[in-house]
Formats: structure tokens, C-alpha cells, sequence
């Protein structure tokens, strides 16, 4: 059906080996979110508490992305990005998530504490 | 003059070619995803087959026709989503360059839809990253990126090879 | 020409991939000084950063037992010693920290007091279990009639005389603070410039974490979660002393660790002091000293030590600063900074 040259058969498998290794690199913080940071642009990040109900309205680079915390969880609500793919993937809840509207510039990182400082004092 | 219209004709179809990539360019972002962010990038199969057929200069002048004018149809041109695209046109015709015209003899259209799909996705990670969320954070987007690059490579792999037996026998 | 392309070809796939690669921070977590303690070093040498922490933590184990108050060891030895009112030469391993235990004490007047063990074995702290009961107030009575302080002991050279029969170490205050700039000082002398050193919530840094400095995060003291978090300067030190780190309740009251040598209660002013400094064995004792001067009269003994940087928090929660920790501290944004109190020093 598809012709295989020896580059095709290292590819594939090279690939195939890819796959699992691309996973593995990525750490999976499996820890309580604890906040949010949203960016726009070049800025640096402002914090907001995810324990909370609240709306944000962030002015970015084609207009205001709106931001919904609410029990825990965060999404993008309005954005006036054309794919709307950030509105699209709807709430998200765990840490290391990162929701981008990138034609307007604006991410949210969800933290937890040990993504956001190097080191607790107490 | 016939050398010309020789000539003319391949034009005719590199563009012919270009506006079927620029349709299923457009068609394709018209539907929703089932995971936001990720395409098939099936006009990169019109790409795939036009390196296959004509070589990589071609390719590239169908991919680049399909990136501007898809850009320009959708009045993305010069936003963010256009230098995605663009860096991802030009990563993937780099990898095809070198596999096609370097390594031909070792290599197939697997090979060269797989490395081209993954170049794709890394290019896009990259400029995203460096130029519109400078943040370390978009890094996790690398698994499920070159997990969807390697798929869908071979994927438009396996659909140009059959358009390829088929083309091949009705031309 | 082909040689050129393949090479072009792989430069792309070397960049690509470099941009993946993570960053060079090596983690190393083990249980000393009664604690967990987390060394972060960021380094591409990766086999001296794992020698480097591995000779950390054993020399932090060693301090452990060399300076443990009340198990037996050279601590305890050097206060057996003393109690006997005779001149002798003391451990090396426990000179240098009973010299600036007693220079720090001095200068903390007194409120930092390294000679009062027996009063706090007599609270319970000198145990790894911890009572049920308070002590009698006659038996603090007692205590603090003669109640020893580092003026109680003469060092001359390496030799050293107790000059009251109660003296009783206890380096709790001081010990976890030296051990940790000590080791940021021997990670440096190694050439590992980029260190985070967290005893039990008690924590040094060097450098930075790379793309940013050090931050740290400040627990409530009242309750669950961050309070204020603060960028670390190239080398710095920063050490709470809190009433909810060791403590039992009786009748409803909580007795906790940091025991007030003028009253012989444990200091009652105060939730939780934080300080920034330099040096971690001044930022551990500073933090006690200050919060047993709790909020009226931190100022004079902060100055003696050589302390700017400090924060407390007070019974009804609110926040006392020096101006200069003012401007380190970012705080969260649960918290209302209308309530927050700076202090001129």
C-alpha cells in the first residue's frame, strides 16, 4: 500500500520511541491548585487566588478576554480570538494546566504552591 | 514555444493544486477540533503530493500559496495565527528539503510526512513560545503536539499514497 | 554541500530539542535535624551537585547529633562540663557555634538565651514526644531564680568555664540557621553558585533559580495557605519563628516552644516573626529574640543584631513590618494590606 525505504522504518520507530519519551519529559503536578496567573503579552503575570468567584476582564492584544473563576476551576468565558479555541476547552482545574488565547496574548497558568515559589517559609 | 507552454501548464497546476490546499485550509478551520488547538493539517497532504509528483520546489511554492492566501481568506494575515502557520510551512518544507532532496534514496513519503508533521508542530511550539507567550508553561503542550504531529504525519502519509495509486492510474 | 545541508538538518533537530530540554535544577530531599530538608542546586554538573548535597547531608547529620540538646552527645557533653564549674577545652565541632551563640545572645539582650535548656526540658520541649501538662509555677519559680545566660559562661581560646550549675544548652534557636548557611558557604566554596537550602520551612538560597531569583512563599501563620512571598537577593536567609510550630494545648491554652526567659512562660505577644538576613544562624536567633519582644520592643534588639528585615504577625492578625522588609515582601492577594503596620526602626 505505502512504499517503505529504510528511512521510513527508522522514522517510524524513532517516532513510535517519541511518543512515550515527549510524555515522560513533561512533569504531571498532580497538586491542589492554588492559584492562577494570567499574562498578557510581555507582562509579568498577575495572581489571582482560585478559591474564589470572580470575573476578570483582561484587555489584551485585540480587545478584552474575560475570565471566569469559580469552585476551583477557570476558562476563558469571551475572547475575541477568531478559533476561540481557549473558550472551546472550557473549565480546567489542575495545576501545570495552561489555558492560551494567543492571537490576544493572554495564558493562564493554574498553580500550586510548589510551581509557584521555590521554597515555603513558615 | 512549446517549451513555454509546457511551462504554463505545470504553473496551471502548482496553483490549481494551491487553491485545493487553500480550500481544505479554509474548510478545515471552519470545524471544531475534538482537542482545541489541533488539526489535522490535511492540506498538507496537497503539499505531500505535489513533493511526491513534482518535487520540493513545487511543494514549497503550494505550501507558501496555501499559508499567504489561506491567511489572507480568512484575514489572519500578519496576526499571530499567520507566523504559526508560516513557521510551521517553513519548518515542515525544511525537514521535506532535506529528506527529499538529501537523503531520497533512504527515505519515502513516510518518512518525509512524519518529520515534516513533527517539524510542523515544533516550529508553531517555538514561535508561540518566543514570540507571543514568553512562558516556559506552553511547554507542556510538547507531548500532545508531537503525539498529533507523528499521527496525523502518518495519517497524510497513508491518504496521499492511495490519492498518489489512484492518480497514477486514471493519469 | 550535502555534508552542509545534513548538518544544517541536524543543527534545526539539536535547537529544537535544546528548547525541550529542562532546565538544570537538581532536587535532593532528606530527613536531618529532626526535619525534611530540600536542597535545590542548579548546576549542569550534575555528578557535583549529587557529591555536593550527599556531603551536605551528612555533615547536617552530623550536627544533628554533635549539637542535639538533650540526647546524649558533644553537646551535652559541653554542658555537663560546664555545670561543673571547671575550665576545660571544648569539642571543635561544638566551639564555634557556642562563641556566636553567646555573641548573639549579648547582643539580643539576652532575650536569645542558649544557656536555658532547663527550662525547656522543663516545658517538655527537650523531648521528642511533648506533654500533656505544663509545668508547675513553682517549678518555673524556681527555675528563674537562677536561671543561667551565656554571660554565665567564660571562653577563652578553645577553653571554656560554666559559672552557674544550671547551664544547660540549648542551640534549638540558633542550630538549623548555622547548619544551612554553612552549607550554602561549602556549596559555594565547590563552585555551585545557584542553591536553595529549605531545613523544615526554614530556608537559605545563592544566585537564582534561573529565570527568576529564589521565591519563596510565607505560610499564614494563622491558618492554611500563602501569605506573601518574597524574592531572594543574591544570598539571603529567611527564617519564622511561629507559636504553631511545636506546641501542646492544655485547658484551652497553647503552650508552644519559644519560651521567654524574663517570665519563663512561653512569649505571648506575638504569632509569627520572619527574618531576612545575610546569615542564617542571625536570622534563626533574630527570629526567636524578636518574638519574644513581640511588637513594642523588637525595634532596639533588631538594630543590636544587625536585622533589618523583619515581619510579625500579632494575636489579632495583623501585620507589623520594618519598611525596608515592606519593600521585599509581595503579598498575596487574599491579604488586606490596609491592615499591614510598618514600623520605623
Amino acid at each position: 500500500m505505502i512504499e517503505m525505504k529504510p528511512g521510513d522504518w527508522l522514522v517510524l520507530i524513532f517516532s513510535l520511541l517519541l511518543i512515550p519519551l515527549s510524555w515522560s519529559l513533561i512533569d504531571h503536578p498532580s497538586a491542589e491548585t492554588s492559584a492562577i496567573e494570567i499574562t498578557v503579552a510581555d507582562a509579568s503575570p498577575t495572581t489571582y487566588s482560585i478559591k474564589q468567584q470572580t470575573q476578570i476582564n483582561v484587555a489584551g492584544e485585540l480587545g478584552h478576554s474575560v475570565i471566569e473563576i469559580r469552585d476551583g476551576k477557570v476558562r476563558f468565558t469571551n475572547s475575541p480570538c477568531s478559533g476561540k479555541v481557549c473558550i472551546l476547552s472550557g473549565w480546567h482545574q489542575h495545576s501545570g494546566d495552561h489555558i492560551v488565547c494567543l492571537p490576544n496574548r493572554v495564558s493562564i497558568s493554574l498553580l500550586a504552591e510548589q510551581d509557584r515559589f521555590d521554597g515555603i517559609n513558615f | 514555444m512549446e517549451k513555454n507552454i509546457e511551462i504554463t501548464e505545470e504553473d496551471r497546476k502548482i496553483a490549481s493544486f494551491a487553491a485545493l490546499a487553500i480550500a481544505i485550509h479554509v474548510l478545515e478551520s471552519g470545524f471544531p477540533s475534538p482537542v482545541p488547538g489541533i488539526k489535522p493539517g490535511l492540506a498538507n497532504i496537497i503539499t505531500l503530493l505535489v513533493l511526491f509528483r513534482y518535487g520540493w520546489r513545487f511543494a514549497a511554492w503550494v505550501s507558501l500559496l496555501r499559508v499567504t492566501a489561506g491567511s489572507l481568506l480568512m484575514g489572519t494575515f500578519m496576526s499571530p495565527t499567520f507566523f504559526l502557520s508560516l513557521s510551521g510551512a517553513l519548518a515542515s518544507l525544511l525537514s521535506m528539503w532535506v529528506l527529499w532532496t538529501v537523503m531520497r534514496r533512504w527515505v519515502g513519503l513516510l518518512g518525509v510526512s512524519i518529520t515534516a508533521g513533527v517539524s510542523h508542530v515544533m516550529a508553531q511550539l517555538l514561535v508561540a513560545w518566543w514570540l507571543f507567550i514568553p512562558h516556559s508553561g506552553i511547554l507542556v503542550l510538547t507531548p500532545v503536539l508531537i503525539t498529533a504531529g507523528i499521527l496525523f504525519g502518518i495519517f497524510n502519509a497513508i491518504i496521499t499514497s492511495s490519492i498518489e495509486n489512484r492518480l497514477s492510474r486514471t493519469l | 554541500m550535502r555534508c552542509l545541508q545534513t548538518s544544517l538538518f541536524i543543527l534545526a533537530l539539536v535547537v529544537l530539542l535544546a528548547a525541550c530540554e529542562k532546565q538544570n535544577l537538581n532536587r535532593y530531599q532528606s530527613f536531618a535535624f529532626g526535619t525534611l530538608i530540600e536542597i535545590k542546586i542548579r548546576s549542569d554538573d550534575k555528578a557535583l551537585a549529587d557529591r555536593a548535597s550527599a556531603s551536605l547531608f551528612s555533615d547536617f547529620d552530623e550536627m544533628h547529633s554533635d549539637w542535639h540538646a538533650w540526647e546524649a552527645g558533644k553537646l551535652t557533653q559541653t554542658s555537663a562540663m560546664l555545670a561543673t564549674g571547671e575550665w576545660f577545652t571544648a569539642d571543635k565541632a561544638v566551639q564555634d557555634i557556642i562563641k556566636l551563640s553567646k555573641q548573639y545572645s549579648l547582643r539580643s539582650n539576652g532575650l536569645f538565651n542558649p544557656a536555658i535548656g532547663e527550662l525547656i526540658q522543663a516545658w517538655g520541649f527537650q523531648a521528642s514526644e511533648l506533654p500533656r501538662l505544663p509545668p508547675t509555677e513553682a517549678k518555673i519559680d524556681s527555675l528563674l531564680a537562677d536561671l543561667p545566660a551565656v554571660l554565665d559562661i567564660d571562653i577563652d581560646g578553645d577553653k571554656m568555664r560554666g559559672r552557674n550549675p544550671h547551664l544547660k544548652l540549648d542551640l534549638g534557636a540558633i542550630a538549623k540557621g548555622y547548619a544551612v548557611s554553612a552549607g550554602i558557604n561549602k556549596l559555594r566554596d565547590q563552585g555551585l553558585n545557584h542553591a536553595l537550602i529549605n531545613a523544615g520551612g526554614d530556608l537559605c538560597g545563592i544566585g537564582n533559580q534561573g529565570e527568576r531569583p529564589w521565591r519563596i512563599g510565607i505560610r499564614n501563620p494563622s491558618g492554611e495557605g500563602i501569605m506573601a512571598s518574597i524574592e531572594l537577593e543574591n544570598e539571603e536567609c529567611v527564617f519564622t519563628s511561629g507559636d504553631y510550630e511545636r506546641y501542646y494545648n492544655h485547658n484551652g491554652k497553647r503552650y508552644h516552644h519559644i519560651i521567654d526567659p524574663r517570665s519563663g512562660y512561653p512569649a505571648d505577644k506575638v504569632t509569627s516573626v520572619t527574618v531576612l538576613h545575610l546569615d542564617g544562624a542571625i536570622a534563626d536567633a533574630a527570629s526567636t529574640a524578636l518574638f519574644i519582644a513581640g511588637p513594642d520592643g523588637w525595634q532596639e534588639i533588631a538594630k543590636k543584631m544587625g536585622v533589618r528585615d523583619v515581619m510579625m504577625v500579632d494575636k489579632q492578625g495583623r501585620i507589623i513590618m520594618s519598611p525596608s522588609m515592606h519593600k521585599r515582601i509581595k503579598f498575596e492577594p487574599a491579604v488586606d494590606e490596609t491592615s499591614v503596620i510598618i514600623t520605623d526602626p
